[in-house]
């Protein structure tokens, strides 16, 4: 009877399941009622009014297709949670690393090496046997015979932390060699105020961190919180500078061999910060200097040009067009017909000299810094990381195989085939055949 | 049942409202939340504008005009900084369009990976990156989609679901245009086999009063799917209609999945005890013949949990739902 009962009770609910899904199933909700994206972005924030979220979960519960644009944006915002989880603790733990307070902390280290290599020397040895019989305190044990007295062993431990901060100021040097387009960037005379009046501020900034005394905790905790909101508004703003700097500390012959000579310094840098190649130069100081000191200095310096140039990329990825890009015009044989690159990836074409734009999107992640239009339609970009694009009819977009993988900053093109662009570096190279094969050119 | 209509263009925006001298202070407050970047150029009075339309879209449809302590009560509910960056963007601002390029475009991708998976993810983020931007630009100013943003949640959340709006358009426009015939001529075997059972049934029913008892039966959930909160019936949709995993309505609802499966017990039991007392009081119908009004549901519309629970190496199409907890009684 028991056993009826269940299997009968199991058979409604069967049938339940069944009746439900059918009733359930349908779009009746479906139609001009359904809510914008915004009131579904609300809804998921649970901050919708108590009567409009009554009224809504109503409509979702007769609307599937509601229903599918919410599961999709709880899939989206857990992978956009996850993320801002991992990144918040990449932040948590970079500061540890953070150069603004390694670099005092090291010099304090080397200081106290300094110091304990200096101390006096009668306060380490012990007393000539002479003295031995007026000291009636002596342990039993102490041995009566003369002392030789015996130099102080060197002390292991000095050289070990100036060691290991010279191991990292190398480390740091090589890290620079290595980023030889930083340099390339240097030479370019920047033409960005707004992205000058940044860099002098950031050095000034960086300058007062180098060279401020030890601080305590609570101090090194706000300087770096203000430094930071100055520097990285937000996580995903530092995500996306790691990745342009990733990008450009690619080694490459053609970087290596650049990264030789010396950089001029950047407008409106301060004298203290030095140039932002791997190259060290030499500051000049009222009185000598020792040499513990001056390698400090210059490690000092080294971090500080590091920082700089981390800045700058920092400052680029906020600002991934200058104004004078927006502004420069790329002429056609076509009067009337002009492109100029925009921020973001765009670019944007006018067919009346100016008057009104369309914008394009040819490669959202691709930072474009000169154009060349050889026709009305046909239109080559070339940017940052070895990005070509060629356009043949105005719509449709290309990339065209790189020469090499390197900075590009201008191009020079004669029709859809033929193109000449220049590297950061200087280099030319020019293609009759749509990029296929590239030569040297003068 | 009329297909949703495809969103060709975005909606008008709302029209703006005008605010009373006695809202003033309250709209100072929320201009002052925005600290908005000297160098976006936002002027007060267009961040007013948008708290305008942002009302205006709020309080649309509202049988009466809204009441200033409510109106001053939605305005401290908005993200005034998201606010200002999407006004500052679609008026033009070369630095906060920089600006949100650097904290939102990452996230734009990534959220369309989520949602519409590696294959279309860069085509649906670039159509809304693009739309975001505005490519028309007309008289100085381009027409963006950030004027449809009012602020009433994230500026990251609704770039979400905007998002998933898109893709969800998307996959019903290729439902709609997918052919009842393959290239051979024969027919698509899911549209064959439904046509098959309707035509079966219809053709040859064992009862008579068969069709009668569906109704019945039908009507009285009808009827008991109404009088359940809608917060309860939107946990039966995802679950009987979109077939949704506990953890995944734990997640669209906010709730623990053994919170999810007691309210989905809960709500089966409530809804079978309304159904039976319809039938019963209502209808006047007998244990049997209730007992029959189940059993043609069943045969009429079968779904078969006991499939769903299978293991993933036997059907993993399937097995969806760990965890459910099925109905006692």
């Amino acid at each position: 009877m028991e056993e009826n009962n269940f299997v009968a009770s199991r058979d409604r609910d069967d049938a339940m399941a069944g009746l439900l899904r059918r009733n359930l199933a349908g779009d009746a909700g479906a139609g001009n009622d359904c809510p914008a994206p915004e009131i579904l972005a609300a809804y998921f924030e649970n901050s919708l009014d108590p009567e409009e979220t009554v009224r809504y979960e109503l409509h979702f519960s007769q609307c599937a297709h509601c229903r599918e644009q919410l599961a999709g944006l709880a899939r989206a915002n857990e992978v956009a949670a996850t993320a801002q989880e991992t990144s918040k603790q990449t932040i948590g733990a970079s500061w540890l690393w953070d150069w603004r307070w390694l670099a005092p902390a090291a010099a304090v280290l080397v200081f106290a090496a300094i110091w304990f290599a200096r101390r006096p020397v009668s306060t380490r040895t012990p007393e000539p046997p002479l003295l031995a019989m007026s000291q009636p305190e002596q342990s039993p044990a102490q041995d009566l015979r003369v002392q030789v007295p015996q130099p102080p062993p060197p002390p292991p431990a000095k050289a070990a932390p100036r060691a290991e901060t010279n191991t990292n100021l190398v480390r740091s040097e090589d890290d620079l060699a290595r980023s030889a387009n930083l340099k390339d960037e240097e030479k370019t005379p920047a033409s960005n105020p707004a992205l000058d009046r940044r860099k002098s501020e950031d050095a000034d900034a960086l300058s007062k961190a180098a060279n401020a005394p030890k601080r305590d905790s609570a101090a090194r905790a706000g300087n770096l919180d203000s430094a930071q909101n100055a520097i990285v508004p937000s996580a995903t703003s530092e995500s996306v500078t790691v990745e342009s700097a990733a990008r450009t500390i690619t080694p490459s012959p053609a970087r290596a061999s650049a990264a030789a000579p010396p950089a001029p310094e950047p407008k409106g840098a301060p004298a203290v910060s030095g140039g932002v190649a791997g190259g060290v130069s030499a500051q000049s100081a009222p009185l000598p200097e020792s040499a513990a000191a001056k390698k400090q200095k210059e490690g000092t310096r080294t971090l500080v040009q590091q920082a700089q140039v981390q800045t700058m990329y920092q400052s680029r990825a906020l600002a991934p067009a200058a104004d004078n890009e927006r502004s420069a015009v790329i002429q056609t044989p076509d009067a009337r017909i002009l492109w100029r690159i925009a921020s973001g990836g765009f670019v944007e074409r006018s067919e009346d000299s100016g008057a009104t734009w369309q914008g394009q999107l040819p490669d959202a992640n691709a930072h474009l810094v000169a154009g060349s239009a050889p026709g009305p339609k046909i239109c080559w970009f070339v940017g940052d990381d070895g990005i070509i694009l060629l356009t043949r009819d105005a719509k449709r977009w290309q990339t065209i195989r790189a020469p090499l993988r390197a900075d590009f900053t201008a191009v020079t093109a004669q029709d859809a085939s033929s193109a000449t662009v220049t590297a950061a570096d200087g280099r030319k190279f020019a293609t009759t055949n749509r990029g296929k094969t590239w030569t040297p050119a003068p | 049942m009329t297909p949703r209509p495809v969103a060709a263009a975005p909606p008008t925006p709302a029209a703006d409202f005008r605010f009373p001298r006695s809202l003033a202070g309250a709209v100072e407050r929320c201009w002052q939340k925005t600290a908005a970047p000297v160098e976006w150029n936002l002027a007060r009075e267009q961040f007013e504008a948008a708290l305008g339309r942002s009302v205006a879209h709020r309080f649309s449809g509202a049988p009466a005009s809204p009441e200033p302590k409510a109106i001053e009560n939605y305005l401290e509910t908005l993200h005034h900084e998201d606010l200002a960056l999407a006004c500052a963007c679609s008026a033009g601002s070369e630095s906060a369009w920089n600006q949100f390029v650097a904290r939102f475009r990452q996230d734009l991708y990534r959220a369309a990976r989520a949602i519409a998976g590696d294959s279309s993810a860069s085509e649906l983020a670039d159509s809304l990156y693009a739309d975001l931007y505005g490519l028309r630009e007309s008289e100085g100013r381009r027409k963006s989609l950030f004027d449809y943003f009012h602020g009433r949640s994230k500026l990251g959340t609704w770039l979400r679901a905007v998002l998933a709006q898109r893709h969800v358009d998307a996959i019903r426009r290729a439902r709609k245009l997918e052919p009842l015939e393959d290239e051979a001529g024969r027919e698509n075997p899911e549209v064959a086999a439904s046509a098959s059972a309707g035509s079966q049934s219809a053709a040859d029913p064992p009862d008579p009063d068969r069709p009668k008892y569906l109704s019945l039966v039908q009507a009285a959930l009808a009827a008991a799917l109404d009088s359940l909160e809608p917060r309860d019936r939107l946990r039966l949709a995802y679950y009987y209609a979109d077939e949704r995993t506990l953890a995944e309505i734990g997640g669209l609802l906010g709730e623990h999945e053994a919170t999810v499966s007691r309210k989905l017990d809960r709500a089966r039991r409530d809804l079978r005890h309304r159904i039976e007392e319809a039938l019963r009081n209502g209808k006047k119908l007998s244990e049997a013949q209730i007992q029959l009004c189940y059993d043609y549901a069943r045969e009429e519309w079968p779904f078969d949990l006991t499939l769903r629970l299978r293991p993933a190496s036997v059907d993993p199409a399937q097995a969806r739902r760990p965890g459910v907890v099925s109905s006692d009684d």
